[in-house]
């Protein structure tokens, strides 16, 4: 797969060239000029060469066709971010080199983790450094999230597997801590989405864990197309297994508090979680997307208990009533509103959906409206994820996709793992309407991989949003972004506690002259089984200022800046703004 | 034929007689002969992973519509009829791609018949191609306008592609050529409610629900167009009526396809399916079908039994796997399979050999060694079991159900501890197991650890529904809660229990106690009152009610429940001499009858004399002004039974035994609440 890639590059990048340097279409011929592409891919280039592997040996294991997710984080607190990809492994006993897609880099099979070396004046740039950080996770990896959990001022890992869990802690020098068995964090069933948040408001980060199905190895299923022919098997095949919610005892323990917080019911088989406030009453609730059952709002009560709203708030189902495979979720301000709408990825015939909040608790789906739905009826999305690429102060939407049952004409191709799709780009018009602009995103977007997880981050601290996306037995891609600088940007990292943690929950909106507030949450956990950078960053289109900010921190207090500049990066620190009184507008 | 390898079949070159003769032909029909048409390659699909049945059925067809097109006589609408149908097979089996080239070699000879772009159009729908399957099903109606499936299909489709402008008129048109178009009318609900109108959508969707009631798929949305418009009440009847069955389309073309798909492999990949989804009936009838086409097949014939076992027509189930036996004599999941059904039957003891069997054909068959197992603990054979247990968890350690089992064996050898270790371990894998959860609560509690009976008894309230005794675990909970004086808690508890099930006596005879202990008087009552309703002859309930009444001081109604008491339950020397005191000393004056009070303390005291009995006859008798002879009484008690009265006790009858001395009544000065209580109830039952 990786030579047909590579194969295919040239020739992409000649055709894009050919177009650029022909004449202009007239005016009148319908057909846009050709725009500069969004993205450039060159994870190679920059020292990135991963490959998720997944061990497949031609069974049809239905793990392999799960895939990893990847965190985008500073990991040694030197200002720029790092990567940490999950790796996978082989699912029985027999030797790598019988995997049909022989593994690619260094063994033994760990997650890998790449430091960001722009600190050291040599531009982008990723050294694989795995080994000296005490790193090597060597289970069957499917997800991970960032979040400081004992508040040390740097951010740890939670690792979900297809096998036992794990909790990292970051020492604050580069290098980590398994401290699993003592946190009492485990978890040895399938998981993969968790999530860190503050729940109870006790300023101590607390860790939800959304859990898949039950696959143990003595799970006998065999499950065939009409034709009688073995395929994949789906999530019906096996029973859904219950998520946790683990509280944060702020001594470095975790109580299990599901029962108690009323999360029991929790079954289905999730693959995607998010916090969210849907309601706006400042406790941060939570959407658990489930593959093939109707999913969960969760909302938190503050008192420690939550309630699964989903149903009666119009969010569990699609507008036929009908659930759907979610897999990535996010959750952001899309039609700038100020308030959290949810984007859910489905699977090829399903289309992705797009929950628009309505005010007071109520979600209509729009992906008919908002143009998302239709064209991602023929793709797979597994990652996926609200960006303000171009920095014009509207989210558009990255997806990236890969089947989980045999495309027909791959299968005939002889493809030994037919699965490949092509991911899209969507841009936000700005009145709750996106235009697919996969077409003219450049070579970045043409490859036909088997996509899973995606994160999205500033890598090189320019003021955009760059990419990166794990595909299963096929190279990770790293997206520069080239065209966000095109327009004006403030970013924020916002901190509190004695030792400035990232605030996970925060909500922050920036405040425009003559335009309504841009509005974003601080959080690490989007689109599949991935971390993304937990600053935010608000494309202001031409606005050269911001007339005030205002950051609602987890603990419901509210606090105001006046006017900070743009075209860089601001800490916020909890205690510095002014406290905000309620309504009041800054 | 041999199935192909190769990716596509290369459409056979004609021989060179047929070549000149069809150029003969062509020259003879016309002087500028029409140019035959293009027919695109079928793409092949991978006959040898499918089920033999369905590569042989899939390889004929194809090889019929070849030789129809190699014959030199073939006439162009018979072709493109055999390439339909070719198509419609493929689409059956979703081969979409091989069904796709075919309905196009169909509308390429016959582009005037309306059937193979309609068709198209449905699967390019399936793929979501939903740009070509408009243009087909657009290509469909310039051949036949007024088709009701064409129109309400397109019409959806393009409300699915944000074009409402363009689906909802042939949608409206569709409604006019039959207005019983339940489609028409769920595809109108969803446009009228994704641009606000709720109203509209709301009539739409209860025409459709109306037309097809058991479309249980329109709840949910009409539920949401109910809640926009403000009617809760009828948004949540429908949310608690939603489902998933769909709108049926009356599609004679598509009926077709259905029907086409009945092979073995297609019949076994629905029956899963419907197995899955819970549709019994459907997995079993499919699975039928599959053995009618090969019914020396063990796996389908196996397949059936699981789906006919699953619908609990257990009999027949067990005559497969017997067949399936006959078949495959040594298949372990038959034997398992087997011997669950036995064991289910509970023929436990005729199980076992099936279980061995499974095994011994598969050593690591997790689920064998776990029947097996639990069958050992059915017949108590514990060492056997656990030694089975333990390989199962060898095999896998993630076995949640091998923990709890193991346990239960455990806990059956008198091995407490250990099982409370497999419990928990069974837990900390499967959290929502209700049953391991309420053993290891009564495991703890049985060996004395209160604290965590007490916080897996709480786990298992919150997570058992109602329908599973969860009403008997609350009030566990609370008499460990009580005994731990958390009394606030005990009553939730309670409260709990009675919520789920009212009827549970002891549950509320314990709240009332309990909030008796926390001097909530008030809510007392009501309990009481309940209780007393239920059975009126109880006379520890009339006591108890008696008792809040008193601390209340509600003395009136005090004296009316004991004298409606008294007729209950006319042999009740408690309730008598409880009245008896009440008219000798009742703080409210006017309830008092010193003459009645004597005469029934004499005839408790006749009828049973003991310290109670004879206490109530000297207070009644100061009451009437007997003095001396109430001190006289008072004396006798204290001379009798003065040693062995508990202090309190004792310092009680020798003040009245005063109080009597000086010409002195008993307790008429001691007001609710206080002493009193005591006096009049506390000697008999104590205040609790």
């Amino acid at each position: 797969m990786i030579d047909r890639f590579l194969a295919l590059l040239p020739v992409a990048l000649y055709l894009v060239s050919l177009t650029a340097c022909s004449a202009p279409p007239p005016a009148d011929s319908g057909v846009s000029a050709p725009e500069r592409p969004p993205f450039v891919e060159d994870a190679r280039g920059l020292g990135v060469e991963f490959t998720y592997f997944n061990g497949m040996v031609g069974d049809l294991h239905f793990a392999e066709v799960m895939g990893g997710g990847v965190a985008i984080f500073d990991h040694d607190g030197d200002g720029d971010l790092d990567l940490y990809f999950r790796q996978g492994r082989m699912l029985g006993d027999e030797a790598a080199e019988e995997a049909l897609f022989p593994p690619q880099g260094p063994r033994p099979f760990s997650d890998r983790l790449y430091r960001n070396d722009l600190d050291r004046g040599q531009g982008l740039r990723f050294t694989d450094i795995t080994a000296t950080a005490g790193l090597g996770a060597t289970g069957y990896g499917m997800g991970v999230t960032s979040g400081d959990y004992d508040g040390d001022g740097d951010l740890d890992l939670y690792l979900t597997n297809f096998g036992p869990n794990r909790l990292l802690a970051n020492r604050g020098d580069g290098t980590f801590d398994d401290v699993t068995e003592i946190s009492r964090t485990g978890d040895l069933r399938w998981s993969v989405p968790a999530v860190f948040f503050d729940y109870d408001r006790d300023g101590w980060l607390d860790l939800y864990i959304g859990n898949y199905v039950d696959l143990s190895p003595g799970t006998r299923k065999e499950c065939r197309t009409e034709t009688g022919a073995r395929d994949y098997c789906g999530p019906s095949a096996f029973n859904g297994e219950p998520d946790r919610l683990l509280h944060n005892r702020g001594d470095g323990t975790f109580d299990d508090v599901t029962a108690r917080a009323g999360l029991l019911t929790s079954t289905g088989p999730a693959l995607g979680a998010v916090t969210i406030d849907f309601d706006d009453d400042g406790w941060l609730d939570l959407y658990i997307g489930n593959d093939g059952a109707a999913n969960s709002l969760f909302r938190n009560r503050g008192d420690g208990t939550f309630e699964d709203l989903g149903l009666a708030a119009g969010s569990a189902v699609n507008a036929d009533g009908l659930p759907e495979a979610t897999m990535g979720i996010d959750a952001g301000d899309f039609d700038g509103d100020g308030d959290e709408d949810l984007f859910l990825a489905h699977l090829t015939r399903e289309t992705n959906t797009v929950f628009k909040n309505l005010g007071g608790g109520i979600f209509l789906d729009d992906s008919v409206s908002s143009g998302l739905g239709a064209p991602s009826i023929e793709a797979t999305t597994f990652g996926a994820t609200w960006l303000d690429y171009d920095n014009d102060g509207w989210l558009d939407l990255v997806a990236v996709n890969g089947a989980v049952k045999q495309i027909e004409s791959q299968a005939r191709q002889g493809e030994l793992y037919p699965l490949a799709q092509r991911n899209q780009l969507f841009r936000n018009l700005g009145e709750g309407r996106f235009e697919e602009v996969t077409q003219r995103a450049g070579a970045a977007f043409q490859a036909v991989e088997v996509s899973r997880g995606t994160a999205v981050g500033d890598l090189d601290n320019d003021g955009d949003l760059d990419l990166v996306v794990v595909n299963s037995n096929g190279p990770a891609r790293l997206l520069e972004n080239r065209v966000g600088l095109e327009n004006s940007w403030i970013g924020f990292r916002v901190v509190g506690g004695e030792r400035d943690r990232d605030m996970l929950g925060a909500w922050v909106g920036v405040f425009r002259p003559h335009r309504s507030p841009l509005w974003k949450r601080c959080r690490t956990t989007v689109s599949y089984a991935s971390s993304s950078d937990p600053r935010v960053l608000f494309g202001l289109g031409k606005a050269a200022q911001i007339e005030s900010l205002v950051v609602r921190w987890p603990d419901g207090t509210e606090e105001t800046w006046p006017g900070l500049e743009a075209g860089r990066y601001h800490t916020l620190r909890q205690g510095d703004g002014t406290p905000r009184q309620e309504n009041e507008t800054p | 034929m041999t199935a192909p390898s190769s990716a596509s079949y290369p459409l056979p070159t004609p021989s060179l007689p047929g070549v000149v003769a069809a150029v003969f032909l062509a020259l003879a029909a016309c002087s500028k002969p029409a140019a035959p048409p293009e027919l695109v390659d079928i793409p092949q699909p991978a006959l040898a992973t499918m089920e033999p049945s369905v590569a042989s059925l899939l390889e004929e067809r194809f090889a019929a519509v070849e030789a129809l097109r190699q014959d030199p006589d073939h006439e162009a609408p018979a072709l493109a009829q055999a390439y339909g149908k070719l198509g419609q097979l493929y689409h059956a089996y979703q081969l979409y791609d091989a069904a796709q080239a075919a309905y196009g070699n169909a509308q390429t000879l016959a582009p005037k018949a309306f059937p193979w772009p309609y068709l198209r159009g449905n699967l390019r729908q399936a793929q979501g191609d939903l740009e070509g399957a408009s243009d087909d099903y657009r290509r469909a109606l310039e051949l036949q306008s007024d088709d009701v499936p064409t129109l309400a299909r397109l019409g959806r489709l393009l409300l699915d592609r944000g074009l409402p402008e363009e689906g909802e008129p042939l949608l409206e048109q569709a409604l006019k050529l039959d207005e019983a178009c339940a489609v028409a009318h769920f595809a109108l609900a969803k446009a009228a409610s994704s641009r606000g109108d709720l109203q509209t959508a709301v009539e739409h969707f209860s025409t459709a629900l109306e037309l097809q009631p058991q479309a249980s798929i329109v709840h949910y949305p009409l539920s949401q167009a109910y809640r926009g418009l403000g009617n809760t009440a009828a948004a949540d009847d429908h949310l608690a009526r939603r489902g998933t069955a769909r709108l049926d389309l009356a599609d004679p073309y598509m009926g077709e396809v259905q029907a086409l798909a009945g092979g073995t492999g297609s019949s076994l990949t629905r029956g899963g399916l419907a197995s899955q989804q819970g549709l019994v009936k459907e997995a079993v009838e499919e699975y039928r079908q599959a053995v009618l086409a090969d019914p020396n097949n063990a796996t389908t014939r196996r397949d059936l039994a699981f789906a006919l076992a699953q619908a609990g027509n257990v009999d027949e189930a067990m005559a497969q796997l017997e067949k399936t036996l006959k078949l495959d004599p040594d298949n372990p999941l038959t034997h398992n399979a087997f011997g669950a059904l036995k064991a289910q039957q509970g023929r436990i003891e005729d199980a076992v050999p099936n279980f061995e069997a499974a095994i011994r054909a598969d050593p690591n068959f997790e689920d064998a060694l776990f029947n097996l197992a639990a069958a050992e603990v059915y017949l108590e054979r514990h060492d056997a079991a656990r030694k089975h247990l333990d390989r199962v968890l060898e095999i896998n350690p993630q076995h949640p159900r091998a923990y709890a089992l193991r346990a239960r064996s455990l806990a059956a050898d008198k091995e407490y501890e250990k099982a409370r270790e497999d419990f928990r371990k069974a837990l900390e894998i499967r959290p929502q197991d209700v049953d391991s959860r309420l053993n290891l609560a009564e495991l703890a509690e049985g060996l004395g650890d209160s604290q965590e009976a007490i916080a897996e008894y709480r786990k298992v309230v919150a997570a058992a529904p109602a329908s599973t005794g969860r009403a008997k675990v609350n009030f566990r909970l609370a008499e460990l809660l009580r005994q731990q004086k958390d009394l606030d808690g005990a009553v939730d508890h309670y409260r709990q229990a009675l919520a789920d099930d009212p009827s549970l006596g002891e549950a509320r005879f314990n709240l009332a106690g309990t909030l008796g202990l926390l001097g909530h008087y008030e809510e007392v009552l009501p309990e009481y009152q309940l209780l007393r309703e239920a059975a009126p002859d109880n006379e520890v309930v009339r006591l108890g009610e008696a008792t809040a009444l008193a601390f209340l001081g509600r003395y009136g109604e005090l004296t009316t429940r004991l004298e409606e008491g008294i007729e209950a339950i006319p042999q009740s020397a408690a309730l008598g001499l409880l009245l008896s005191r009440l008219l000798s000393a009742s703080p409210q004056g006017d309830l008092r009858d010193p003459q009645r009070a004597l005469a029934i303390a004499h005839e408790a005291f006749e009828a049973l004399p003991n310290l109670p009995s004879a206490e109530t006859l000297a207070m009644a008798l100061a009451a009437t002004g007997q003095y001396s002879a109430a001190a006289d009484q008072q004396k006798k008690i204290l001379d009798t039974v003065g040693t062995q009265l508990d202090p309190k006790a004792l310092t009680r009858l020798e003040t009245h035994l005063r109080s009597y001395q000086a010409g002195e009544e008993c307790c008429a000065d001691l007001g609710p609440g206080g002493e009193a209580m005591d006096v009049l109830f506390g000697g008999l039952y104590g205040r609790s």
